[in-house]
């Protein structure tokens, strides 16, 4: 399932969060090889604080598959304190009481049949549903070009803010993503996600060990959720096995947002 | 063809040669007005450019455009950009650049690979959605693609009854809109 996970309901996801920022650790650093702060395997940075919310998503075995931040940027953002150089001059303030900032997005789920896609458009479209309803019309970020036809594969209505440029890992742009009802309804129209895309969790039944077992609950109350659903991966269908590749190579080879049937060229 | 205005030059404003081709890259509706587009952003520099579907060693030219420095893989002579890229359809692709002179920074290039990312998986969709051109009339696919979205329909299960991408359906939605609009 696809969680939010902010501080209001933090308390029921402390084991998860620890998976998360593992995760992050083996993706940015183990696999892309960012300069990033990692202790006891775990990656954590100063936009981790109270403001920070992060859509996950979980797989079957309840282990962190998927996942993106988000945070206001009023008084901070990644943008503005390492990367306004590459800003044009005259755009519209990146810190505006109307902009969250994207980071730290990362997909670790395999597979290509319909509920991954839907489940990775579901991650991407998350944030982006919370934003409208806190009267947000925008989110930036500052990404990977490689990642660019994932973003633009999954209907995000993206504008490139300023030059891509090398950051020594790759090249990288500042991008800004529309926050509107037609961008939502667009993107929902896509791939038929549920409203909204995720699940928040902020209390726990008798009997719930979890919050898995309390998404599990929502699903059954709500079964459209059942789209966004992890499903177990043994049923996947075979994917051919990629040539080598370097580690950061074959980590964005792995994004895609498409059909499941071939091409038949 | 406009005159190529390396990117840096364009930090003074909001727009840059990348940021206005991708801006345009969801208003082509063909593979010859994307061609142009991408010819017209990379201007003077590039004498040809082409897309090419990798599969192992070998690869099949998809779309790209010779420009007036000769047909795609020539003159061997001419430095030349290559960008491996992951399409949406997670296959790989190759989206190759000849150019007049080499680039002068890091920062070009990364504008150019910007573009081909888009290039490609743009191209890609309007391959998928090629068969169906006709500039007056809504063509069957275009019909199957409204009376379904009017059914509520999503766009993913659209494209797997006609065993298409989810972008080609938009694609094909596009067009039908135009054509309506007319």
């Amino acid at each position: 399932m696809i969680h939010l996970i902010s501080k209001k309901n933090l308390a029921f996801y402390r084991d998860e969060i620890t998976d998360l920022h593992r995760a992050r650790a083996e993706v940015f650093v183990n696999q892309l090889g960012w300069d990033l702060r990692v202790r006891d395997g775990l990656e954590h940075d100063e936009y981790d604080d109270d403001r920070a919310s992060n859509i996950v998503g979980f797989s079957v075995e309840h282990r962190v598959v998927m996942g993106l931040r988000f945070r206001p940027t009023e008084d901070r953002s990644m943008l503005v304190d390492h990367f306004s150089y590459v800003l044009p001059a005259g755009i519209r303030p990146i810190n505006d009481d109307r902009t969250w900032e994207l980071s730290r997005g990362f997909c670790i789920e395999r597979g290509m049949r319909r509920h991954n896609l839907r489940r990775k458009a579901a991650c991407m479209i998350a944030p982006l549903e919370l934003a409208h309803a806190a009267g947000i019309d925008r989110c930036v970020g500052f990404t990977d070009v490689r990642m660019l036809s994932f973003c633009y594969g999954v209907g995000w209505k993206l504008t490139l803010l300023g030059s891509p440029m090398d950051y020594g890992q790759g090249e990288a742009v500042a991008y800004e993503v529309e926050v509107s009802q037609a961008a939502l309804a667009d993107m929902r129209q896509m791939w038929g996600l549920p409203k909204p895309s995720h699940v928040t969790i902020d209390k726990l039944l008798a009997g719930e060990p979890d919050v898995h077992a309390a998404a599990a609950r929502l699903t059954e109350q709500s079964p459209d959720l059942q789209k966004i659903a992890a499903q177990p991966e043994a049923q996947a269908l075979p994917v051919p096995a990629p040539l080598p590749t370097e580690e950061a190579t074959e980590y964005y080879n792995s994004f895609g947002t498409t059909r499941m049937t071939a091409r038949g060229q | 063809m406009s005159e190529y205005i390396p990117s840096l030059h364009l930090r003074a404003g909001s727009s840059t040669t990348a940021a206005d081709f991708i801006a345009r890259v969801d208003a082509s509706l063909t593979i010859d007005n994307l061609t142009q587009h991408f010819s017209e952003a990379l201007g003077l520099q590039a004498a040809s450019h082409g897309c090419y579907e990798v599969a192992g060693q070998d690869r099949r030219f998809l779309f790209g455009e010779a420009g007036w420095g000769g047909p795609i893989i020539r003159p061997p002579v001419l430095p030349q950009l290559c960008f491996a890229i992951t399409g949406w359809d997670e296959k790989p692709y190759e989206v190759e650049i000849r150019l007049f002179s080499m680039l002068e920074t890091k920062a070009e290039r990364a504008s150019l690979h910007s573009m081909a990312v888009l290039y490609a998986c743009r191209g890609i969709a309007l391959l998928d959605a090629r068969d169906d051109l006709n500039p007056t009339h809504l063509t069957e696919t275009e019909l199957f693609c409204m009376e379904k979205r009017e059914a509520g329909w999503c766009d993913l299960d659209i494209a797997e009854a006609l065993d298409r991408s989810v972008h080609a359906v938009k694609i094909h939605v596009q067009r039908a809109q135009l054509k309506q609009l007319a």
